[in-house]
């Protein structure tokens, strides 16, 4: 399907793809390019193939290489993995220090750390992006994420909630 | 009441039942022409979501579903159906779905509303989502109807994946938006 939406749907700016959606190795690769879907503001699935035994090197760098193609326009990336999408997606070092990359306009990543993964390069990925909100799946194991990365979680969270009540009582 | 002096809405919800607390009473067609007379002042609306929980049907008396449709006067789904599920969709209603520019489908069953409204999507609709169990054929029949959907979300796991690549060929470069939850086995059991 991801294939199919990389060929033919260049305005795509959300594939949201659940539970038994399975995204394959062939189908990110198909997103590797500034062509394919140039404009893809969110990357959401809970399927992606080849976890199980840690990091799958390949699907890793193919990850690396959409976001590196989408720097400026992704704002939200969500993996997963298992029935239903309730066991956190490993990622390694290579997606992590492509997602230094993004620009300014990233949100959230939700993605579990792989036991191997540098967590100092989850630091420099938060430092670069100060309105990124950090995911405790990726970065409890960092130095900083009682001193900075959890304040800082819940001070966006509140700020979201707030935003949420104006938009609420503007409306009535 | 309060509707019809609201000429110019452009956005409605309407709930009935909830995902905990599902509503007992079976749709009728007191609903349907409730429907209307809410929809039929709203010559501005573009888009209209309904949030239904209820009890599904028994599978021997399911809904027969007609519409005042001059081209579409039948459409009986069920064979010989109670009195009481005998449902019809009044022009006016038809011709306000067609007009829709998002259609949100919400909850289930939707099989009271779903085969109507499906017939009823035009060229104009942009963004759909649907909790409805799909039937065959239903996707090739509304990827012709709309072609420029930008939006298509589909909360059960009833369309299959030659459906789905069918539908974004369809729609090709105007979809922004997908959400598929999951998809029909093909290998599986015999859709309906």
């Amino acid at each position: 399907m991801v294939q199919t939406l990389a060929e033919h749907s260049n305005s795509l700016e959300v594939p949201d793809l659940r539970n038994e959606v399975c995204v394959r190795l062939a189908d990110l690769q198909a997103l590797e390019s500034s062509e394919s879907c140039p404009a893809l503001r969110k990357l959401l699935t809970q399927n992606i193939e080849g976890q199980g035994a840690g990091v799958d090197p390949r699907i890793d760098a193919a990850l690396a290489a959409v976001v590196e193609f989408h720097t400026d326009t992704l704002e939200e990336i969500r993996l997963a993995c298992g029935r239903f999408g309730h066991d956190g997606f490993e990622v390694g070092n290579t997606f992590i220090r492509a997602c230094a990359s993004l620009g300014p306009q990233i949100r959230e990543i939700d993605a579990k750390a792989a036991e191997d993964l540098d967590i100092t390069l989850v630091d420099v990925l938060y430092r670069k992006h100060p309105r990124l909100k950090p995911v405790e799946q990726l970065a409890e194991k960092s130095k900083l994420w009682k001193k900075e990365w959890k304040p800082r979680y819940d001070r966006l969270i509140e700020e979201r909630i707030a935003k949420g009540k104006r938009e609420r009582a503007m409306m009535g | 009441m309060i509707l019809s002096r609201c000429g110019s809405l452009k956005n409605l919800t309407i709930e009935r039942g909830h995902v905990i607390r599902r509503s007992r009473e079976p749709i009728t067609q007191a609903d349907i022409d409730a429907l209307d007379a809410m929809l039929s002042p709203l010559s501005q609306l573009e888009e209209f979501k309904i949030k239904y929980f209820g009890y599904s049907s028994d599978e021997d008396a399911r809904y027969s579903l007609s519409t005042e449709d001059t081209e579409d006067t039948s459409i009986q789904l069920h064979q010989d159906p109670r009195p009481k599920d005998q449902l019809q969709f009044p022009r006016s209603l038809t011709d306000r779905v067609r007009s829709l520019r998002s259609i949100a489908l919400d909850g289930r069953p939707m099989d009271w509303i779903w085969p109507v409204f499906m017939r009823c999507i035009g060229p104009g609709l942009r963004s759909l989502s649907t909790g409805a169990f799909l039937e065959a054929g239903d996707v090739d029949q509304f990827a012709a109807a709309c072609t420029e959907l930008e939006r298509f979300e589909q909360g059960n796991t009833s369309v299959t994946h030659a459906e789905v690549s069918k539908l974004i060929i369809s729609c090709g470069n105007h979809l922004k938006h997908i959400k598929i939850n999951g998809l029909h086995d093909e290998d599986g059991l015999q859709r309906l």
